[in-house]
């Protein structure tokens, strides 16, 4: 009966003990431990300095934010407004960093995606069919009506939105009507993206002529006129 | 079971002479800036100079593989002057 008790009893206080680990753990987890102001903002600067990435960075942001909270909590806002003014300009100073970081590898994204059209477009022109030397003159010649029309198109875009902008600050800024302009703004970036492919499209006719043929095309399309009149342009004359 | 073991051994094999093929290219870490000015320059100005499809095809994939090398054996600044460098010769 003794015996019964005895491991009744040992038996509980494992399951208090279980449980009240468990609830520490839980909490410390989720808890910093403070320790002055000034240390704590050290480590906060010791982690500042390994940001590298924006999850680096919000790493050592979402500390400081718990340190400031446990600051609160445990001392009053006074000091928590000491321990913010202390790791504020170190994780300000991260942040920069990490947008330094970030430019450069904008930088370097920039890089490599010219790297890859240039030698796809390099592709392309190698194997493209040539027609004779006048049918190409003749292909950018038309491709350059194309985007002279495509351009004077959307310059009205343009102008018409414009116009259209005024209205709305005079209407009172109604929805619908910025609706309308958030079409036409989309409109005019289509009608860009459209002159840039056939610009594109040029561009590729070209470098297939100079690749294959060693011929420089672009710059006797770009002058090219009719030669027969009386033009008193420099190249017609050569 | 035996065939199994055979076709496994294969396989193994294969992956080995891929990733051997892979590793062909060596960047050496001593003068790797230097590398990926010299490299860069020569390999740009090769595609440049190809006179048929074929010859362009091979310097191409010359220079993609060493771009490939320095981005994954030295990456930071040398890999960024490599594309800089081969950038501006490839759209000369």
């Amino acid at each position: 009966m003794e015996k019964n008790t005895k491991q009744r009893v040992a038996l509980y206080t494992f399951y208090v003990l279980f449980v009240v680990l468990l609830l520490l753990g839980t909490r410390c987890e989720s808890r910093v431990h403070l320790t002055t102001p000034e240390k704590d903002a050290k480590h906060i600067a010791e982690l500042a300095e390994t940001v590298h990435t924006e999850a680096d960075l919000r790493k050592v942001e979402k500390l400081a934010s718990q340190y400031e909270i446990a600051y609160r909590k445990s001392f009053g806002g006074a000091k928590a407004l000491y321990f913010k003014s202390l790791y504020e300009p170190i994780v300000d100073e991260a942040g920069e960093r990490r947008a330094a970081f970030r430019a450069e590898e904008d930088m370097l994204m920039a890089q490599e995606e010219l790297f890859d059209s240039l030698l796809a477009d390099m592709d392309k022109a190698w194997t493209m069919e040539l027609g004779s030397e006048e049918d190409e003159h003749q292909k950018i010649a038309q491709n350059n009506e194309v985007i002279a029309q495509k351009q004077d198109a959307l310059a009205e875009q343009i102008a018409a939105k414009e116009q259209y902008a005024m209205d709305i600050i005079d209407a009172g800024y109604p929805q619908d009507m910025l609706n309308t302009l958030g079409e036409m703004e989309a409109a005019i970036v289509v009608a860009e993206q459209e002159i840039a492919e056939v610009e594109h499209n040029n561009y590729i006719i070209a470098l297939a002529n100079k690749l294959q043929r060693g011929l420089d095309l672009n710059v006797i399309v770009e002058e090219a006129c009719d030669c027969e009149c009386d033009c008193e342009d420099e190249f017609c004359q050569e | 079971m035996k065939r199994i073991v055979v076709a496994l051994g294969a396989v193994v094999a294969l992956s080995a002479c891929c990733n051997r093929g892979g590793e062909a290219i060596v960047i050496d870490e001593q003068n790797h800036l230097n590398e990926a000015y010299n490299l860069s320059f020569e390999l740009a100005s090769a595609v440049m100079e190809a006179e048929n499809y074929e010859e362009f095809k091979v310097a191409a994939d010359n220079i993609k593989a060493h771009k490939e090398a320095f981005r994954q054996q030295i990456g930071g600044e040398s890999y960024q002057i490599f594309l800089e460098e081969s950038n501006m010769i490839l759209s000369e």
